[in-house]
């Protein structure tokens, strides 16, 4: 069949971005193939590992699973908007600290969920981020060290990405 | 994975999804002969299981109605649910986790967290049946040819099966709807109508709704008044705490009779992942009419479903395992709805 395409005004990263796209795209083809957007990963492209993790209105989102066209004019934000100019995001910085990245494919997609985790729950515990990234699979770690880092950064230890 | 192409329609109204449906289902020569209810169009919920098979050349069609804008199919009305629902506000939803505990903590178990952000009340009753030798790439079933519900004449699983699939229906919250003795409504060109759950379903794994017609969709559930009435459970069996379908699942609806509770009224068995369909057990329901709940009516229970299932050889876990398991599940459903357990 042919193929159907259409011009999207979207807005990523604070920023309208205009791309021409298939009906077909997901945003993760957009985000990385168009826009040149990388940080974003393309693993299973199921939605069973999180690798392409972005948040869409503030909500983390399955890159891979959600068409382009459906965004319409909601917020797309991605992992490169985390960092503060040439800073690493607290978050970020948390990651590298506790020793949570070893590849780092998976990284990103657990940096995009935890940070609307901190958001929601400042206070949350162990078990509540486990629950919160269970959506997120990491083949290196073994899950502890990623905890940690997302410890670092609870309110309590005062590294809370939404009082930064 | 790139999704192969379709053509996208966004249709803001019940009536507008109709219409597209029906344009969609219009043979190419322009002529209204009815074609069958799904071979022109799908529907997209969240997106979470046709985006997968698309991606694996699975049955794509060349026009797909996205509901996500549909109106009607957002909010809820009065002792209804919206089929556009996430599985995250089911889940979350304060007044659904208070009428209805067993439907928000069952839409918890569904996949992952991430996924239940996009998936769809509707989408996930009408979740498409897997197995081993469906649910695989292009390449794997171009090399298989192994089949039926794909693009091979003959079946895997089963040597002779005819044509009839035996792909598992592998949704979570169907059964616990049934158990709540739900409705869905449905609408399409020729207006509205209602069907109870418990007989939505039927068929095998390619056909598999009862009465499917042509350009209708599931716009909501309905809880019937007494739903609140029934103590409801649902027990899942998966290889991961996180993301895995049900290798079997049974939900449980008890009603104890007045002023004495902890014997049983009414039941509602239902079970997923066993067949193609989800499944209803009156042999269960008899048993358990009249009785006083317990630890010995609940193993007897349980054995007499784990008698009834017959899982194929087609998912994870092996059919003997998953048999046997319908028993434990069956027990600890039953056991945690008595009004002594704390669940």
């Amino acid at each position: 069949m042919s193929t159907s395409r259409r011009i999207l005004r979207l807005r990523v990263n604070g920023q309208p971005r205009e791309v021409l796209a298939r009906d077909a795209d997901t945003l993760l083809d957009v985000l990385r193939e168009q826009l040149g957007l990388t940080g974003s990963k393309r693993g299973c492209d199921l939605g069973t590992c999180g690798c392409c993790t972005v948040q869409i209105d503030g909500e983390p989102q399955l890159a891979c699973l959600t068409l382009a066209a459906e965004v319409g004019e909601r917020e797309v934000t991605t992992v490169e908007a985390l960092r503060d100019g040439e800073e690493f995001a607290p978050l970020q910085q948390a990651w590298a600290a506790a020793g949570a990245s070893q590849c780092g494919f998976c990284t990103p997609g657990f940096l995009m969920t935890t940070d609307w985790l901190l958001r929601e729950k400042p206070d949350c515990n162990r078990e509540q981020m486990r629950e919160a990234l269970a959506g997120n699979l990491c083949r290196c770690t073994g899950y502890v060290k990623i905890l940690d880092a997302v410890e670092r950064c609870t309110r309590s230890q005062g590294a809370c990405p939404s009082e930064k | 994975m790139q999704v192969p192409d379709f053509i996208l329609r966004q249709p803001a109204t019940l009536q507008e999804a109709i219409t597209a449906a029906q344009e969609a289902s219009r043979p190419p020569d322009g002529s209204h002969a009815p074609s069958a209810p799904e071979q022109g169009y799908d529907w997209l919920g969240g997106g979470t299981d046709l985006l997968c098979n698309y991606k694996w050349r699975i049955n794509q069609r060349p026009v797909v109605i996205a509901l996500r804008g549909v109106a009607e199919l957002q909010s809820d009305v009065a002792g209804s649910l919206a089929a556009g629902r996430t599985l995250w506000q089911l889940e979350n939803d304060a007044e659904i986790q208070r009428r209805y505990p067993a439907l928000a903590s069952t839409a918890a178990l569904v996949a992952s967290p991430l996924i239940r952000r996009s998936a769809t009340l509707g989408g996930n009753l009408h979740l498409d049946t897997r197995c081993w030798h469906f649910n695989q790439t292009a390449e794997w079933r171009a090399a298989h040819r192994s089949c039926l519900k794909a693009e091979a004449d003959q079946c895997r699983v089963l040597p002779d099966p005819g044509d009839v699939c035996v792909a598992a229906y592998c949704g979570d919250l169907a059964p616990v709807l049934i158990a709540y003795g739900a409705v869905a409504r449905l609408h399409g060109p020729d207006g509205e109508r209602r069907v109870p759950l418990a007989e939505y379903f039927a068929g095998d794994g390619i056909r598999r709704f009862a009465e499917r017609r042509r350009a209708e969709l599931m716009v909501a559930v309905e809880m019937p008044a007494d739903a609140e009435d029934w103590r409801v459970n649902y027990r899942k069996l998966r290889l991961r705490q996180t993301f895995d379908f049900p290798e079997g699942g049974v939900a449980v609806g008890l009603q104890w009779e007045s002023g004495n509770p902890g014997v049983i009224a009414a039941a509602r068995i239902a079970t997923t992942a066993y067949a193609s369909v989800p499944l209803l057990h009156p042999e269960v329901v008899e048993l358990l009419q009249g009785q006083l709940l317990d630890q010995d009516l609940a193993d007897r229970a349980g054995a007499l479903l784990e008698s009834l299932v017959q899982p194929m050889k087609n998912t994870s876990m092996s059919p003997s395992y998953r048999r046997k398991m319908a028993r434990v599940l069956c027990r600890r459903a039953l056991l945690d709805c008595s009004p002594h357990s704390s669940s």
